[in-house]
């Protein structure tokens, strides 16, 4: 069985590219078959990987399955982990998926195909609130959301709340798995938000976090997942922590929403 | 991914070729061992698995594990834990990769690289030998997935194409099929020709894997080796039960005789091979907290199979056993030349005698099935025994004559529903026999210290095989109905109906 997981968050820049980036690999590493998507037009992770930026008949084409998803995959330089790229026409995706009768379930439609190639299926989104995150929400077992433990993630932890809530009948649907990420723990801010934030429980917050690190940020330079030029590293070690964590939590069953009706 | 394959000048040709962006990953000289199963699994998945330079590899992927010799078997429990062993245990199961061929030369592995340093295919050249005989210079390129026209692109009027590698051809050097060697034979038949000469040439083939089988058998090397002896030793008796008219009565019950003995000779410890595979699912019939209960059965069954072997080497080194090895090929080489008078089948066309006694053993499990149904719910477990054996004995005369006579559009749904019938009647067997069996072992598992919750754990296991027994003969009726419905019947009559 696919179990989908997305990286999302609706600020830029709090590391959901690099953290799906490593994840996709480490489960590749476990000998599981792994797709990374990447829906950001920016085209982080496909740089990550070395991958020509371009999907043939680009997002129009994708969604309106014109080429069959299953040709436009590309392998990774790594085992069993392989790539759906971006391509530049996804700033376009949400008037793409505007288009269609039921638009938030339409990236679900394109994946299956997909699904029976892969055991793993990561979405890395685009930092925003729109069709595509919609769909996202639509298409993945669980969301995972890297929280920067500074004074506005507050805000970013009401709003994840209130997508954990879910709809008014309170059924299972996506899993939301926040995390903190970038943080520096001498920074005395840090260490009170993540407490301030841990003690709340509208959201399920894991219990691993990724540093601030320059590993991280030398992954642009390396172009590979941390694990590989920086194996020993706190970074990589992080990432691997959070896996099993993540892991761990898929394995049990889905909770009722936290405020839905009794 | 499909391999290409490339007949090279030389290694240097490839290397100083303009436009290719080669980045070298490793290169050595000196002995490769290929590995494989017995029955070509590995390569058949395109997963052959290679020992150099203190390695494990899996040929055409990166993925390779440290292994510091060279064994001539290596089975999945021996691989070292991670991504090499994830990809070949599912391949492997019970079956060890057995050393195929040495290869000696130079060998050089690269990554294909685009403008962008991304790997677009990995690349392999062997500049090997075999004993005397020289391979020349190969290369093998996989591309990745999604760039399989970037890489042919640059491959193609570059280099002379060829259809087999470098390992096809180190194989066929010491005489093997990369495919290995399977039970399921396939002996290429004509209508047109006379039945004694088709079937000595599927009796032929079916010896020829008796006999490959052999070694691997008295060496208990996996035990795939007794199974598929034993499954080949099957086919044939059926082939001499079956059709009788194309040898003479004398010759016919001697070698029936002689392969029963085989077949029995070899029983016991293929019982005992499938009790131990088959242990954990067994006990997975009885609670949870009675398995672990169990374990002095297994003791039992490992002891019993250690006897049970012994017994049975010295048998297939009997005097007897080599007579049939060396006599049954002779008598095959020359059985058109038996008396034709005592052969009423010796000048009918082989699907015409095929044909006829596919369409016969149909008729008579249609019957049997029938009757069955009738003496439900008092039919003795026996007449269900027997109906098994009758669909073997068509499954492989389907298997061996049908398929490659008859039009397979047709013959494969009928199969298939055979099969069926089979799958059921096999579990209501074997849980007859299994329950039969656990009541045998009651005393040696007695004899064990503190082997009391074992006991009640083998009394709750007792239980649990009648129940599934009970389950199983609830089935019979839905898939005997599939087996002798109207479609299917029009099916065997179309198929075999010459």
């Amino acid at each position: 069985m696919t179990t989908v997981l997305a990286t999302y968050n609706i600020k830029g820049g709090v590391g959901k590219t690099s953290t799906a980036v490593n994840l996709a690999y480490l489960a590749a590493q476990d000998g599981h078959r792994v797709l990374l998507w990447d829906l950001d037009p920016q085209a982080a992770a496909t740089y990550l990987f070395r991958v020509k930026p371009k999907v043939h008949g680009g997002a129009d084409g994708l969604m309106h399955r014109r080429f069959g998803v299953t040709n436009l995959v590309k392998a990774t330089d790594h085992e069993r982990l392989d790539l759906l790229p971006a391509d530049f026409s996804y700033r376009h995706l949400d008037l793409t998926l505007d288009g269609f009768k039921r638009p938030t379930r339409r990236l679900a439609k394109v994946l299956k195909p997909l699904r029976g190639d892969y055991d793993f299926i990561f979405l890395d989104c685009p930092p925003s609130i729109s069709l595509v995150s919609e769909s996202v929400f639509e298409a993945a077992d669980a969301l995972l959301v890297p929280v920067i433990p500074a004074t506005l993630s507050s805000r970013t932890f009401a709003q994840l709340a209130e997508l954990a809530a879910g709809d008014q009948d309170g059924r299972i649907g996506t899993r939301i798995f926040a995390f903190f990420s970038m943080v520096q723990v001498s920074k005395e801010l840090h260490r009170t938000v993540m407490a301030r934030l841990r003690s709340m429980h509208s959201v399920t917050m894991l219990g691993a976090a990724i540093p601030s690190s320059d590993d991280v940020e030398a992954m642009g330079e390396e172009r590979d997942p941390v694990s590989i030029f920086a194996p020993d590293s706190i970074a990589a070690m992080s990432y691997k922590a959070l896996w099993m964590d993540i892991q761990k939590r898929l394995s049990r069953p889905g909770l009722e929403r936290p405020g839905a009706p009794a | 991914m499909e391999t290409r394959h490339y007949l090279l000048p030389s290694v240097e040709a490839l290397e100083s070729a303009e436009g290719l962006r080669l980045e070298r990953v490793i290169q050595h000289s000196g002995d490769a061992v290929l590995y494989d199963t017995f029955d070509g699994k590995l390569w058949d998945a395109g997963a052959l698995l290679m020992h150099a330079l203190g390695e494990l590899r899996v040929v055409g992927s990166e993925l390779r594990a440290p292994f510091s010799q060279a064994p001539d078997a290596i089975s999945a429990a021996d691989l070292p834990s991670g991504p090499l062993k994830a990809r070949l245990e599912p391949l492997l199961g019970v079956r060890s990769a057995l050393a195929q061929v040495r290869i000696s030369g130079n060998a050089a592995n690269y990554k294909l690289l685009d403008e962008l340093d991304k790997t677009i295919a990995r690349v392999e050249v062997q500049d090997a030998a075999v004993g005397s005989a020289d391979l020349g210079v190969r290369a093998h390129v996989w591309p990745l997935r999604g760039y399989e026209e970037e890489t042919d692109a640059l491959f193609a009027g570059r280099f002379q194409a060829c259809s087999e590698g470098i390992y096809a051809e180190a194989m066929a050097a010491v005489g093997r099929d990369p495919h290995g060697i399977r039970s399921k034979v396939r002996v290429g038949l004509s209508g047109h020709e006379w039945a004694d000469g088709g079937v000595a040439r599927v009796l032929r083939a079916l010896w020829d894997v008796i006999d490959a089988n052999r070694e691997g058998t008295l060496e208990d090397t996996d035990i795939e080796f007794l199974h598929d002896y034993r499954v080949c030793v099957r086919k044939s008796r059926a082939v001499l039960k079956e059709l009788r008219g194309v040898f003479t009565p004398a010759a016919r019950a001697h070698w029936r005789a002689e392969f029963r003995w085989l077949q029995q000779v070899t029983g016991a410890t293929r019982d005992l091979d499938v009790y131990l595979e088959d242990f954990d699912e067994l006990a997975g019939l009885v609670p949870a907290q009675d398995r672990a209960a169990l374990e002095p059965l297994r003791t039992v069954l490992a002891n019993r199979r250690v006897a049970a072997r012994e017994a049975m080497v010295t048998e297939l080194r009997s005097r007897r056993a080599v007579a049939l090895g060396h006599e049954w090929p002779l008598y095959l080489a020359r059985l058109t030349e038996e008396p034709v008078a005592e052969r009423p089948d010796a000048s009918a066309k082989i699907d015409t005698v095929a044909f006829t006694r596919i369409r016969k053993l149909y008729s008579k499990m249609v019957k049997m099935g029938q009757a069955i149904m009738e003496g439900e719910p008092h039919t003795p477990a026996e007449d269900y025994h027997e109906l098994r054996k009758q669909g073997k004995e068509l499954r492989y005369l389907v298997e061996l004559f049908g398929e490659p006579l008859g039009d397979a559009e047709i013959v494969k749904p009928m199969v298939r529903t055979l099969k069926g019938l089979q799958d059921v009647l096999g579990r209501h067997q074997d849980r007859e026999v299994q329950g039969a069996f656990v009541r045998e072992l009651v005393d040696d598992v007695a004899a064990v210290e503190g082997s009391a919750p074992a006991l009640l754990a083998m009394g709750s296991l007792i239980g649990a095989l009648e129940r599934d027994e009970v389950a199983a003969r609830a089935e019979f009726g839905a898939a005997f109905t599939r087996f002798s419905s109207e479609e299917q019947r029009t099916l065997v009559k179309e198929a075999f109906g010459k």
